[in-house]
């Protein structure tokens, strides 16, 4: 008798194969939503920088005029409590708002850009290939984080070439590559796989979190009234200005009385 | 007897607060108040809070469309918006829906709804619809004629210093509806009314 034997797909290859296209799918969704996390993150930075610069700045000389004002009154009155407070409470937000404004002026050199299409794409290609959460080998999975960390602040310095270094030099030193048969494969895959998912979620939580700030919902208030033709940060900018000149105004009054007082 | 439910027509915007306190320490929190206030000042920034459910904003954009402010006249949107504002408890609304129905504009008049939203919007202390309900009372419209009750509302109304009511009070004593007539008491009225200084000549009181 003669039997053809048609070769039955090992069960557990088959299983291996359909693992391998979905870790493939997850390391591609991973890759975009990181980008998408750091270019959030980007975002900000860029719209801090800018607000602080044209609105923030307005804030800090407006509340300093406020805090002299209240440092007058407080001494028009010392007896009132209440003005001592306010006075003091004035002078806290006063060089609370320099500060934060201070902080732009430190980090004057280091502009941050708006990332470009050629940078993401890298950015992409990066953290897929290099992507903590897709290696079961915790020593490589150490190195990889190491790895991910300097792609980050790449992508966020906006650093093309050091990206594609990042990229060619991890190419050229291979992980040790995993033997030992389907069985062991199939797991490390699977174990993959579940790592891949748990990063997505942490990343929906980081980016939702991110969303829910007051930075972002200004930055979005922004761009919506940009898109409408109107100039936001000038307007708050203007708004402001004509605060500072009412409360220089009373100032420059405060000072005249107070000679006499 | 001055008839504010006709003449009356909604030009008041509600401008959220500009004043910027000491109350919030950061800068951003504080832009991000100030943002909203300022993307208010447009029409496109007043429907896309009115779209994203705020309030005054929908109100706002309901009298844009009741008096063709920046917009085409439309009294349907006017209502719509008012509507979605008066649901959310806006005492402002709730008084501005209830007239569109009094007076008929977009829809059939319907009496009996007008004094429903009016009385919501008194509920939440609103004057001009406390002398809404008086005024409807007054004349027996939606309800029984009843001065007294008439009275009870315009009182409210007038001791928030709303000027209609007051005017309205004086005649109400001036003629001794619902009251004995009492002509100090009209007096008095009548001279807070004076007093504005505003749009009603003191008619009553020359004749007293």
């Amino acid at each position: 008798m003669h039997v053809n034997l048609i070769p039955q797909p090992n069960p557990e290859e088959k299983e291996l194969t359909e693992k391998r296209i979905r870790l493939a799918d997850m390391a591609e969704m991973l890759s975009q939503n990181e980008l998408e996390l750091e270019t959030i993150k980007a975002d900000l930075l860029v719209f801090e920088e800018r607000y602080l610069r044209t609105v923030g700045v307005m804030y800090a000389e407006l509340d300093k005029i406020k805090a002299q004002i209240l440092e007058i009154l407080a001494r028009c009155y010392p007896l009132d409590e209440e003005a001592g407070k306010r006075a003091a409470e004035a002078r806290n937000q006063a060089r609370e708002s320099a500060r934060a404004t201070e902080f732009i002026e430190q980090h004057k050199k280091q502009k941050h850009l708006i990332p470009s299409d050629e940078l993401k794409k890298l950015y992409r290609e990066a953290a897929r290939t290099m992507h903590p959460d897709l290696t079961t080998n915790e020593e490589a999975r150490v190195a990889r984080q190491k790895m991910m960390v300097q792609i980050n602040l790449a992508y966020e310095n906006g650093d093309a070439e050091r990206l594609r270094l990042l990229l060619r030099r991890w190419l050229k030193s291979p992980e040790s590559v995993e033997g030992e048969g389907t069985g062991a494969e199939l797991m490390r895959v699977t174990r993959k796989i579940v790592q891949a998912e748990e990063r997505l979620r942490v990343i929906d939580i980081k980016m939702a979190k991110s969303k829910s700030t007051d930075l972002w919902l200004l930055k979005e208030e922004v761009d919506d009234a940009e898109q409408d033709g109107r100039d936001m940060l000038t307007e708050m900018a203007n708004a402001i200005k004509s605060e500072i000149d009412a409360a220089k105004d009373r100032l420059d009054n405060l000072m005249e009385n107070f000679d006499y007082v | 007897m001055y008839d504010a439910n006709k003449k009356k027509s909604r030009s008041l915007l509600l401008k959220p607060k500009t004043e910027l306190a000491l109350q919030s320490t950061n800068l951003v929190s504080r832009g991000l108040d100030l943002v909203r206030q300022l993307s208010l000042n447009s029409i496109s920034g007043l429907r896309k809070a009115a779209e994203q459910g705020f309030a005054l904003a929908q109100y706002n954009l309901g009298v844009m469309y009741e008096n063709g402010i920046e917009v085409t006249q439309d009294y349907n949107e006017a209502m719509k918006w008012y509507r979605k504002a008066a649901e959310q408890g806006l005492a402002e609304a709730e008084n501005a829906l209830g007239y569109m129905y009094y007076s008929g504009k977009g829809l059939p008049g319907d009496y009996d709804e007008a004094i429903k939203w009016y009385r919501r919007a008194a509920e939440h202390g609103l004057a001009e619809a406390q002398f809404n309900i008086g005024f409807m009372y007054d004349n027996g419209r939606a309800v029984t004629r009843d001065y007294n009750e008439a009275i009870k509302w315009y009182q409210k109304a007038a001791e928030q210093g709303f000027v209609d009511a007051q005017y309205n009070l004086g005649v109400m004593y001036d003629k001794g509806k619902g009251v004995p007539q009492d002509h100090d008491e009209a007096l008095k009225w009548y001279s807070k009314v004076a007093k504005h200084g505003g749009f009603i000549e003191a008619r009553g009181m020359r004749q007293l």
